[in-house]
C-alpha cells in the first residue's frame, strides 16, 4: 500500500482501521459513511480526478459541495499523499468568503509552501490582502498563514502587515501578529533586526488583553534567549504580577516563569510576591502549580539570609525559607500526584523527589501516599520506591521497611532490586534510628537465603557490604550466613560483596577460609574481573588474620592470578601482593600496609553519591525536562536551543540597605502574609504593589511612567490626611511586652473614645483584624463574647516619627452596635499636643479602616 | 513550554494527524522514531517522557546526556486507542506539555463526545482548526471549549459573509470562559458531589493508606452572566466567619487541599473562604479536594485461600459493608484474582452473581444492592492441573526445590499477587460528610434558577492485598 504513495513530507499513512479496496466503497457500518469516504485507498490517478473536481470548484454553487471537495484534498494530505500538484488549483479557491474553506486552503498552503516556494509566492498578494479584511477572524488567519509559510524570501511582504496587525483593534489579530514576529525571527534574523520590533513588543506588555501580553512575554523570551530571556525590571514585573488574575490558565504560566528570574527589591517585596501568587496553588492546572513552586523557591533563594550576611537577625535564612515554602506546597503537590493521570504523576514524582532532596524530612508524614499500587505503571512504581527510602525517619521507618519488604519478591526484577537498595539506603543513612539498622540488616540477611531469586540475594549482599562499612557492629548479625550465601549467590556484584565481607571479618567467621577456598579452587570458572579482584584482596587480608589456614590457598591463588591473562590489572595486583609479602623482612610491615582497618564512614554518604553541585543546577532548571532526566540542560539540549538562566534586574542585588527598610508606600502591605513578618490577615488588594514608585535611578525601560501606574492603582488609603502619623508595617509584640507596655502607662494618660455608634456589627473578629491590619494596626488578641467583640491592638510609628507605640483596647458591642476605644501611647513623642494630634489621627485611621461599619 | 510539533497516532504508532508548528525538527522522522519506540521498547521500560539522542537512539532517563547534546524529547499520553504526543528539542516545561495534551483530549471529547481513531478520521478538518487555535508556534493559546465553540463548530456553518464582522473570540472578555448572551429556556444547575475512596490494605488486614478524592462537578444551564456563591460546611469557613460553635458541633469538614476551576475567585476564597464564581456553560469540575483522613473501609473483603497443589484450589470470601444501614451500595463488584491455569470453576454465594473471567484471571462477584451493616459469604472452587504452568515453562520456582533453604522460598511461587479490587457506588452519601449548604444564584435579569444537588461515594483505587 505504501509503495503507491509518491514521496512527500507528510507522515507515511495507513492503518488497519482504514477501509481498503480498489473500488473505494464507503466503510461498512461507518454511520452515514459520509466522511469515511475521504479515506479511501488512492492511486495516483485519483489526484488527477481531484484536479478535475477542483476545476469545477469555481462554478460550483453549493457551499457544502465546495467544502466537500476541499475536504477531500485535505484528507489526502493528511494521509500523506502528495497533493502538492494541485497547488495552482487550490490557489484559485483562496478567494472565498467561506471561512472553513479558507482555513483549509491556508493549511494546504502552509504544508506545501516550503516545497513549492515559487507557487507560494504567487499567493502572497491574496494573503496580504486578506490580512486587511474587515473580519478580524480572517485578518488573524491570513496573518498566521502568511507568517507560517517558512519562506525566507517572503519576509519583505510580511513585515508590513505584521506591523499593521500590532495596532489592530482586535486582540485576536494582535496576539497572532505578536506570534508572527517570532516566526519572522526564526526565518530571517537580519530582516528581523532591521524591523526593530523589540521596543514595540515591550510596549505591548501593557496591552489591555492578557492573551496579547502572554504572547509578548513568550516571544520576547525566545528572541532574547541569549540574554536569558525578556529584560525584566521592577516596574514590568510588578505590572505583570498585578494583572495576574486576568490571565488565562495557560497565560498565567508566562508570568510565573518570569518570577524565578526576578530579584525582588527587598525582603518585603519577595514576601508580597509570594503572597500574591499563593492562590495559584489552588488552580487545577498542574503546570501553573509547579511553576508557582519554582517561583517560590527562587524567591526564597533570593531573599533568605545566608551565612555571612550582615542583615538584621530577624530575617529568616535561605534554608528556613525554603522549608517554609516546601511546607506550603506539599499538600497541593501531593494532591496532584494522587489524582493526576499516570503520565503527570510520573513527572510530578520526579519533582517531588528533587524537593525532598532540597528539604529532607518535609514529605515524611505523607509517606503513605507513595505506597506502590498494583495498578501503577512500572516507572511510577520505581519512582515511588526510590522516594520511599528518602521518607524514612524514626517513626516511619518500620512501616516503610515493611512495605519495601513486600516488593522485594516482585516479578519485576528491577523493582525487587530497587526495593532492596532502598532498604539498604535507609539503614545506611541511619534515618530510621539504631533499631531500624539492625532490623533491616536482619531482613537483608534473610534475603541472602532467597536463592530462588538470585538478583535479590545478590542485591542484599551488596547492601550488607555497604551497611557494614557504615555500622561495623552489625557484622555479628551478618556473619553467620555468609559462607552459605557464597555458595549460591550467582551475580558478580553480590558475590564480590560477600567475598569482601569474608575477607574483612574473617576472624570472627569460622568457615571463612574454607568458603574462600572453594571459590579459589573454581577460579577458572570465574568470569567477572570484579569477583577475582575482590577474591585476591580478601584472601590476602584473611591471610594475616588466620595465616595457617590461608597460606596454602593464597599460594594457589597467586599462581592462578599472575597467570591470568584476562586482566592486566589483576595480574599486576597479584604480583604486587606477592612481592610485598616476599620482600618485606618483617611480615608485620606488610600486615600493617594491607590490613590497616578500613575506615568507618563518618558521613552518611559515600563520596560518589555526592551530587550537590548537580542538584543546585537542577534546582535552577526546575520544572523542565532537566528535572525529569536528572541531567543538566547543556548535556542534552543543543546549545542554540538553550535559554540561559539569568537573574534580573541588576540594579538592586541583595543584600543592601534597602532590604531593611520596607517599601514606604502604605498600600503595599495589604496582602495576607503567610510567610514572614507579622501575621496579618488582610484582604489581598488587587493592585497593591504597582503604586510603589520605582526606585530612583531605575531605568524606565518601558516608559512605565509613574502617572500611568498610579492611575491604574487605587489611591493609597487616606495618606493625605495622615501627615504626622505613619505606622510601621512590620511590628511584632509578644504578649508580655504588650502587658508591660500597657501597664507602664497610667490610665490617666490613656484616651478613651466611647461608644461611637455603628451601622452594623462586623461579622467576625477576623473582618476587623483584617481591615485594621491593612492600616498597620495589628492585633495582639481578640475574642468574641455573647454581646461584644474585644480586641487588643497595637501599632508602632516609623522611627523617623518617633518610634512610639500605641496600645489600643477596642470593644465592639453587637446590639446596638457601637465602638469604644481606649488608646495608650507608649514612648515616642512626649510633647502632649503632638501626642494628642497623633492619637486623633489614629482614631481617624481606625474609623476609616472600619468605614463600612460606621455611619 | 515549546512543542515543535503535536501528532496523534493509533496504538501501533501509525500517524493519524499531525501539526508541525515550528519546523525545527523533521516531523516525519520524528514520528517514525516514536513508532519504533512503541514497537521496540518493552512495555515495562516505557516512560511517558523519553529522549532520543542525535544518533536516533532511545535513552533511558538515567542515560540522558551521556551521548552528547541534541535530539528530541517526546512527551505522550494515551487516550482510548490513541496516543497524543508532543515533540520538543528544547528544555521544555513537561508538566505544562502534559497539561496541554490532557486538555486537548478533553477538548476533543467535548467536540466529538468520544475521542478515538474513528472520531479523529471523521473530524479531521475541525481537528486541524482546533490544533491551530489551541497552539501557535508551539506555545499554547486558548483551550477553552466554550469559547472555541463560538467560532469553530462541528457544522462549520459560520460564513464570513453572514457574520457582520462580529469579534470572533471572546478572549478580550474579563470572563474568558463564558460567552455573553447565553440563553436557556429553563435555568437549571446540577451539582454532583462525588467522592472516590482510595484504599490500600495489607495482607495482614491493616489499612496502609486511605484517602478521599472529592470533586464538586457542575452542569450549568443558566442564562446570562450569573453570579454564583456556593456554601459548604467547610470548617475553616465557619471559623473565618466567627461561627466556630458551628465548626465545633462536628457538622463541618476540614478539606485539606482544595483546587478550583479557573472561574473561582481565588483571592476571595483566600480571604474569607467564600466560593464565588461565574460558571462556564455546560459541564465542568468546580473544585476538587483531598482528605487524607483514616476512613473505615466501606466495603471490607477477607479471603481465605486453600491451594492443594496439583489438584484444586478453594476460596472463601467474606465481605462486609461498614456504613450505616440506611445507605445502599449499588453495583458492587468484587474481583478476586485466581491463578492463570485453573479450570472447572464452581461457586456458591449467599447473594449476588459470581462469574469467572479467564482472560483476566479473576473471579467477579457482583452484588446489585449491598445494604449497610450486612455480611455475605462466597465460596469458589477450582481444579488445578497436576503440573503447574511454571513447571512446564521450566522456571522451577523456589518453593518446590529448595528443601532446607530457609523459610524464604515458600512464598515465592505466588510472588507478587494481584490484590482484590472492589467497585461500588453509594448514592446520597459522602464519607467526608461534606454538605452543600446553599448555592446562591444571582443574575441581573433576576430569574429564578433551580439548583439540584446529588451526593455519591464511589471506589477510587480500592485494593486489598491477598494473604
Amino acid at each position: 500500500m505504501a509503495t503507491s504513495y509518491p514521496p512527500s513530507n507528510m507522515p507515511v499513512p495507513g492503518g488497519p482501521g482504514m477501509p481498503q479496496g480498489a473500488g473505494a466503497p464507503p466503510a461498512p457500518g461507518g454511520g452515514p459513511g459520509r466522511d469515511d469516504s475521504y479515506f479511501t485507498e488512492s492511486r495516483k490517478g485519483e489526484v488527477n480526478e481531484l484536479r478535475q473536481l477542483l476545476r469545477t470548484f469555481g462554478t460550483e454553487k453549493d457551499k457544502q459541495r465546495k467544502r466537500d471537495i476541499m475536504k477531500k484534498v485535505i484528507a489526502y494530505m493528511t494521509l500523506g499523499i502528495d497533493v502538492s500538484r494541485l497547488f495552482t488549483e487550490m490557489m484559485l479557491a483562496i478567494e472565498t468568503r467561506d471561512l472553513v474553506i479558507k482555513k483549509m486552503v491556508y493549511l494546504f498552503l502552509c504544508n506545501y509552501a516550503e516545497t513549492h516556494p515559487d507557487l507560494a509566492q504567487m499567493c502572497t498578494n491574496t494573503l496580504v490582502k486578506d490580512s486587511g479584511n474587515e473580519d478580524p477572524m480572517v485578518r488573524g488567519l491570513a496573518l498566521r498563514a502568511l507568517c507560517s509559510l517558512r519562506l525566507p524570501q517572503m519576509i519583505e511582504y510580511t513585515s508590513e502587515p505584521l506591523r499593521r496587525s500590532l495596532q489592530d483593534g482586535h486582540a485576536y489579530v494582535r496576539k497572532t501578529g505578536v506570534m508572527g514576529i517570532l516566526k519572522m525571527y526564526h526565518l530571517n534574523r537580519e530582516e528581523f533586526d532591521k524591523a526593530a520590533f523589540n521596543d514595540i513588543l515591550y510596549d505591548m506588555l501593557r496591552d489591555p488583553d492578557s492573551s496579547v501580553v502572554t504572547n509578548c512575554i513568550l516571544v520576547l523570551n525566545e528572541i532574547m534567549a541569549d540574554a536569558g530571556g525578556m529584560a525584566l525590571n521592577r516596574a514590568v514585573m510588578l505590572h505583570l504580577l498585578n494583572r495576574i488574575h486576568e490571565f488565562s490558565e495557560f497565560g498565567i504560566l508566562s508570568v510565573l516563569d518570569l518570577v524565578p528570574r526576578y530579584i525582588p527589591a527587598n525582603d518585603e517585596e519577595g514576601f508580597q510576591i509570594m503572597n500574591l501568587l499563593d492562590p495559584v496553588l489552588r488552580t487545577a492546572n498542574a503546570g501553573a502549580v509547579v511553576a508557582t513552586i519554582r517561583a517560590f523557591l527562587s524567591i526564597a533563594n533570593a531573599i533568605g539570609k545566608r551565612p555571612g550576611d550582615d542583615r538584621e537577625d530577624g530575617s529568616p535564612s535561605v534554608d528556613d525559607l525554603k522549608r517554609q515554602v516546601c511546607v506550603r506546597i506539599k499538600a497541593p503537590l501531593v494532591t496532584l500526584i494522587a489524582s493526576g493521570s499516570n503520565e503527570l504523576t510520573y513527572v510530578l514524582l520526579k519533582y517531588a523527589d528533587q524537593l525532598i532532596d532540597l528539604c529532607p524530612g518535609i514529605f515524611d508524614d505523607e509517606y503513605r501516599n507513595f505506597y506502590v499500587r498494583y495498578s501503577d505503571p512500572t516507572h511510577i512504581k520505581h519512582s515511588k520506591v526510590r522516594i520511599l527510602a528518602k521518607l524514612a525517619n524514626v517513626e516511619t521507618a518500620p512501616d516503610i521497611v515493611a512495605e519495601l519488604g513486600e516488593l522485594v519478591a516482585d516479578v519485576d526484577e528491577t523493582m525487587g532490586r530497587l526495593a532492596v537498595r532502598s532498604m539498604g539506603s535507609i539503614a545506611l543513612h541511619d534515618s530510621g534510628g539504631q533499631g531500624a539498622v539492625e532490623s533491616i540488616a536482619r531482613r537483608l540477611v534473610e534475603m541472602l537465603d532467597l536463592h530462588g531469586i538470585p538478583h535479590v540475594s545478590s542485591e542484599a549482599a551488596t547492601a550488607l557490604a555497604g551497611l557494614v562499612r557504615r555500622h561495623p557492629s552489625i557484622i555479628t548479625v551478618v556473619s553467620a550466613p555468609l559462607p552459605r550465601a557464597l555458595r549460591y549467590i550467582t551475580e558478580p556484584m553480590g558475590k564480590a560483596s560477600v567475598i569482601f565481607l569474608l575477607g574483612e571479618y574473617g576472624e570472627s567467621i569460622t568457615e571463612a577460609p574454607y568458603a574462600l577456598e572453594k571459590v579459589i579452587d573454581s577460579y577458572d570458572n570465574i568470569t567477572d574481573e570484579g569477583v577475582k579482584t575482590a577474591l585476591l584482596a580478601a584472601t590476602v587480608k584473611l591471610f594475616f588474620q588466620r595465616p595457617p589456614e590461608v597460606q596454602q590457598m593464597l599460594g594457589r591463588l597467586f599462581k592462578k592470578a599472575t597467570e591470568d591473562a584476562s586482566s592486566q590489572d589483576l595480574h599486576d595486583r597479584a604480583l604486587f601482593y606477592y612481592r610485598l609479602l616476599r620482600s618485606s623482612p618483617d611480615p608485620n610491615v606488610a600486615k600493617s600496609i594491607i590490613t590497616s582497618k578500613s575506615m568507618t564512614m563518618s558521613t552518611d554518604q559515600f563520596a560518589e553519591e555526592d551530587d550537590s553541585e548537580l542538584r543546585a543546577v537542577l534546582m535552577d532548571e526546575f520544572n523542565t525536562l532537566s528535572t525529569v532526566f536528572c541531567c543538566k540542560a547543556e548535556n542534552f539540549i543543543e546549545e542554540d536551543q538553550i535559554v540561559k538562566f539569568v537573574k534580573l534586574p541588576k540594579e538592586h542585588p541583595l543584600p543592601r540597605e534597602a532590604a531593611v527598610a520596607p517599601i514606604t508606600d502604605p498600600g503595599v502591605n495589604t496582602i495576607t502574609d503567610q510567610f514572614g513578618g507579622a501575621s496579618i490577615a488582610a484582604p489581598p488588594a488587587p493592585a497593591p504593589a504597582v503604586a510603589a514608585p520605582a526606585p530612583a535611578g531605575e531605568m524606565d525601560l518601558l516608559g512605565f511612567g509613574d502617572d500611568s501606574l498610579t492611575q491604574s492603582a487605587p489611591a493609597p488609603p487616606s495618606t493625605n490626611s495622615l501627615q504626622s502619623l505613619s505606622l510601621k508595617s512590620n511590628v511584632t509584640l509578644t504578649g508580655e511586652e504588650y502587658q508591660s507596655k500597657w501597664g507602664a502607662v497610667p490610665d490617666s494618660e490613656g484616651v478613651v473614645i466611647s461608644a461611637l455608634p455603628m451601622n452594623s456589627a462586623p461579622p467576625s473578629t477576623d473582618a476587623v483584624e483584617g481591615a485594621l491590619g491593612t492600616f498597620n494596626v495589628f492585633t495582639m488578641a481578640s475574642g468574641e463574647l455573647p454581646t461584644e467583640f474585644k480586641f487588643f491592638l497595637y501599632g508602632q510609628e516609623e522611627d523617623t516619627f518617633g518610634g512610639g507605640y500605641f496600645l489600643i483596647q477596642a470593644v465592639v458591642m453587637k446590639a446596638p452596635s457601637s465602638l469604644t476605644l481606649t488608646i495608650k501611647p507608649n514612648g515616642g513623642d512626649m510633647d502632649p499636643t503632638k501626642r494628642k494630634e497623633k492619637i486623633d489621627q489614629l482614631v481617624e485611621l481606625i474609623k476609616s479602616a472600619l468605614g463600612e461599619y460606621l455611619p | 513550554m515549546v512543542a515543535s510539533a503535536i501528532f496523534i497516532t493509533d496504538l501501533t504508532g501509525k500517524p493519524l494527524i499531525s501539526r508541525n508548528y515550528r519546523g525545527d525538527i523533521p516531523l516525519t522522522s520524528a514520528i517514525e522514531k516514536f513508532t519504533s519506540y512503541l514497537l521496540e521498547v518493552e512495555d515495562e521500560v516505557k516512560k511517558p517522557v523519553f529522549h532520543v539522542d542525535a544518533n536516533g537512539d532511545f535513552l533511558g532517563s538515567e542515560d540522558v546526556g551521556c551521548t552528547g547534546a541534541g535530539g528530541e524529547t517526546f512527551v505522550y499520553v494515551q487516550h482510548n486507542n490513541l496516543y497524543l504526543c508532543g515533540v520538543t528539542c528544547k528544555n521544555s516545561n513537561v508538566a505544562l506539555m502534559l497539561t496541554y495534551l490532557y486538555q486537548l483530549t478533553s477538548l476533543f471529547q467535548d467536540y466529538f463526545s468520544t475521542l478515538n481513531e474513528e472520531s479523529i478520521r471523521d473530524n479531521f478538518v475541525i481537528i486541524y482548526e482546533l490544533l491551530d487555535e489551541t497552539m501557535d508556534h508551539g506555545l499554547p493559546q486558548s483551550l477553552d471549549s466554550t469559547i472555541l465553540r463560538q467560532f469553530i463548530t462541528q457544522e462549520g456553518n459560520r460564513m464570513a459573509d453572514d457574520s457582520k464582522s462580529k469579534p470572533p473570540v471572546a478572549l478580550t472578555n474579563a470572563v474568558s470562559w463564558r460567552a455573553e448572551g447565553i440563553k436557556h429556556k429553563k435555568n437549571e444547575i446540577f451539582l454532583d458531589v462525588v467522592e472516590k475512596i482510595n484504599l490500600l490494605v495489607a495482607a495482614s488486614g491493616t489499612v496502609l493508606h486511605s484517602e478521599i478524592n472529592g470533586a464538586v462537578k457542575m452542569r450549568s444551564f443558566l442564562s446570562g452572566m450569573p453570579e454564583l456563591k456556593l456554601g459548604l460546611n467547610d470548617k475553616l469557613m465557619f471559623e473565618a466567619s466567627g461561627r466556630s460553635n458551628q465548626a465545633r458541633a462536628g457538622k463541618s469538614v476540614e478539606l485539606e487541599d482544595i483546587k478550583f476551576h479557573q472561574c473561582v475567585r481565588l483571592a476571595r476564597f483566600e480571604n474569607d473562604r467564600t466560593i464565588s464564581f461565574i460558571p462556564p456553560d455546560g459541564e465542568f469540575d468546580l473544585m476538587t479536594y483531598r482528605l487524607d483522613t483514616h476512613v473505615k473501609p466501606l466495603i471490607w473483603v477477607e479471603a481465605v485461600v486453600e491451594p492443594h497443589r496439583g489438584s484444586r484450589i478453594e476460596y472463601m470470601i467474606k465481605t462486609r459493608s461498614q456504613f450505616k444501614s440506611r445507605s445502599v451500595a449499588n453495583n458492587v463488584e468484587i474481583s478476586i484474582p485466581v491463578p492463570p491455569d485453573v479450570d472447572s470453576p464452581s461457586f456458591k454465594s449467599s447473594v449476588g452473581n459470581v462469574t469467572y473471567l479467564p482472560d483476566k484471571d479473576c473471579v467477579v462477584w457482583t452484588i446489585k444492592q449491598f445494604h449497610g451493616g450486612r455480611e455475605y459469604l462466597m465460596r469458589a472452587h477450582f481444579g488445578l492441573p497436576s503440573i503447574s504452568r511454571e513447571e512446564v515453562d521450566g522456571k522451577g520456582s523456589g518453593g518446590g526445590g529448595s528443601g532446607g533453604g530457609g523459610g524464604g522460598g515458600a512464598g515465592m511461587d505466588t510472588s507478587w499477587k494481584k490484590p482484590i479490587g472492589v467497585k461500588f457506588e453509594i448514592p446520597y452519601f459522602t464519607v467526608s460528610g461534606i454538605q452543600v449548604r446553599y448555592l446562591k444564584i444571582i443574575e441581573r435579569s433576576g430569574y429564578q434558577a433551580l439548583p439540584w444537588v446529588r451526593y455519591i461515594t464511589a471506589n477510587g483505587d480500592y485494593q486489598l492485598r491477598m494473604a
